[in-house]
């Protein structure tokens, strides 16, 4: 029986993996200018028309790979913070690390610095991404208690969200408040090789610090006490993931404005596949969070609002009905 | 030095200290049970062992080698817990739940092996919990969930058990089944610790008792030497009937001797 669960998950994974490809490709080919499959590679490999070329490769290209990025990191530190704090509600906002990197992005834009350099926005979220880190180790180091870690997210995250109104009840302009609005909604639009490259490496560093903390998370199921018995050590534990999350998800939000809901339910659709065992969810997670994200991309370029479509609206809008009837459908086996 | 030991091991809580220089020890095959009233120190004295509650004196040794400079997976594949009344926080099946006993053996991305599998199908045959391998835990009754966790621990192969009142909300049955298993347990060649208030089943099963009172040892040994009736009235303040029944024998407290 485990061994029959063992390959199901990896029959998954395989069939996550195809699916974010596939997305990635539908991506490439899809938008203002339509292209067909030999279009997008002859554009791809710089076979074709200029005009094509500079479309694939500078445009498209980065988009994908940033939507790919950011989902798949969405979708792991939600499975993950969710096994560590051994709570289905939890998600990569809960340490309070998101609504700091928005408050630092909405700051840059208060301060017209994002009207100078291109890399004023996500250089401040990164900004208020850390320094909501190093508030969250300092106020959570002194116990090794999920509680405190929960409680200091929230009092981080209220803090954030409390700046971010300040900022926008101080905007000087309607302009820059919409600016603000409108980055807070998340988007992947206009995403450039430099994004990619400010938020890639670091978004990569953090996934190398979570690299193996499954094991920990499922020896969690049984208790913070029972996981100690079973050779865990839950403070290094606890350390990679809310760093590796702090990291990941902090340039996330720099580059891409904030998302929701892709944390918080991708998760929740794996398990419906292959149960709650939460080392087993983090790869499929990923790769579902990838998918998703780039899925949702794609509907931001429908002619819908005059373009005006984000991101956060489109995975919100599409997630929570999705969420309610996966609650409804495993309602039982959550008592 | 043999086996699991307590060297005068301590534990200070906020400013009172709960255990108070306590020794003993348990050979591999034989079952020690920790007696005594509410708030003697039980509890205190494996999660001392365990490495859960912090020492401020004395020393715990396995095979004379310090528990606390071994790695958490040597001791883990060492010592082994059954808590009393555990959390299963996502609705795993059975089978998954036994199997988490064996992470002290894998690395970290490792699947489980052959091996695994079979050490988890034994554990639960044992435990008579293999029939319902696949439901979730969420869905058993509370014996066979207390069974399941047992199973969770002997998945180990550790060279001892330590367990917390393993028979607390359990039926008369499931009772008497959880201390034959440790009695197999023990038989196997692995020394078992149990924290238990029947002072008959104690009496019974266990090979050596340790009788605790208030944070200190007030008498260890044999059972015959330990549940005298002076020591059960010093220590649990009641009065004690006994009878026997062939080579069994048992006590029950009838009367509270009162303040």
């Amino acid at each position: 029986m485990i061994k029959s669960l063992q390959t199901s998950a990896w029959m998954l994974n395989l069939l996550l993996l195809v699916g974010m490809l596939l997305s990635g490709l539908m991506s490439g080919m899809f938008g203002q200018v339509n292209l067909s499959l030999a279009e997008f590679f002859a554009g791809l490999f710089g076979q074709g028309d200029v005009g094509i070329t500079l479309i694939v490769q500078e445009l498209r290209m980065p988009r994908i790979l940033l939507g790919m990025l950011a989902g798949a990191t969405l979708g792991y530190t939600g499975a993950a913070l969710q096994g560590l704090l051994r709570n289905p509600l939890a998600d990569p906002g809960v340490i309070g690390v998101s609504a700091s990197a928005g408050f630092g992005a909405v700051t840059a834009i208060y301060l017209g610095v994002a009207a100078v350099s291109a890399y004023a926005v996500p250089l401040f979220a990164m900004a208020g991404a850390f320094v909501a880190t190093a508030i969250l180790m300092f106020l959570a180091s002194r116990d090794s208690s999920v509680l405190t870690l929960i409680l200091a997210g929230i009092g981080i995250s209220s803090l954030a969200t409390a700046g971010v109104s300040l900022m926008m009840n101080f905007a000087s302009s309607p302009m820059s408040l919409q600016d603000m609005v409108m980055w807070m909604l998340g988007s992947l639009e206009n995403r450039t090789y430099d994004d990619l490259m400010l938020a890639g490496p670091l978004i990569i560093g953090g996934w190398l610090l979570m690299v193996g903390v499954g094991q920990g998370l499922n020896a969690l199921s049984l208790g913070s006490e029972t996981a100690h018995t079973l050779g865990i050590d839950l403070n290094r534990l606890r350390w990679r993931v809310v760093l590796g999350t702090a990291l990941s998800v902090g340039a996330t939000v720099s580059v891409c404005g904030a998302i929701g809901f892709i944390g918080l339910m991708v998760p929740h659709f794996v398990r419906a596949f292959i149960g709650h065992e939460p080392k087993r969810l983090l790869l499929p997670s990923a790769l579902m969070g990838g998918l998703l994200l780039t899925l949702a991309d794609i509907l931001t370029r429908l002619p819908i609002g005059h373009g005006q479509l984000r991101l956060g609206v489109v995975t919100a809008v599409i997630g929570a009905p999705m969420f309610i009837y996966i609650i409804f459908k495993t309602r039982e086996s959550m008592r | 030095m043999t086996g699991l030991c307590l060297d005068r091991v301590s534990v200070v809580a906020g400013k009172s200290e709960i255990l108070k220089a306590v020794s003993f020890s348990v050979a591999p095959g034989e079952i020690v049970g920790l007696i005594g009233p509410n708030g003697a120190g039980k509890s205190t004295a494996i999660r001392a062992a365990l490495g859960l509650a912090k020492t401020s004196n004395g020393t715990v040794t396995v095979g004379g080698e310090p528990v606390a400079h071994m790695s958490g997976r040597d001791r883990a594949r060492k010592l082994a817990y059954v808590p009393q009344g555990a959390p299963v926080h996502w609705p795993l099946t059975a089978e998954r739940t036994v199997a988490l006993g064996r992470i002290p053996h894998l690395h970290p991305w490792q699947e489980l092996a052959d091996a695994d599998i079979e050490a988890v199908e034994n554990a639960m045959r044992l435990t008579d919990s293999w029939g319902f391998r696949g439901r979730l835990i969420t869905t058993l009754s509370g014996g066979e969930r207390a069974r399941v966790l047992l199973a969770r621990t002997i998945a180990v192969g550790s060279q001892y058990l330590l367990a917390d009142e393993p028979t607390a909300s359990l039926d008369p049955e499931h009772q008497l089944q959880v201390m034959e298993i440790m009695q197999s347990q023990a038989k196997a060649g692995v020394g078992v610790v149990i924290v238990m208030h029947d002072l008959s089943l104690a009496m019974r099963t266990c090979h050596k008792l340790v009788l605790l009172n208030k944070g200190e040892i007030l008498a260890k040994g044999t059972p015959d030497t330990v549940l005298t009736d002076e020591n059960v009235a010093k220590a649990f303040n009641v009065k004690v009937a006994r009878w026997s029944d062939g080579d069994s024998h048992y006590m029950t407290p009838h009367t509270s001797l009162g303040g």
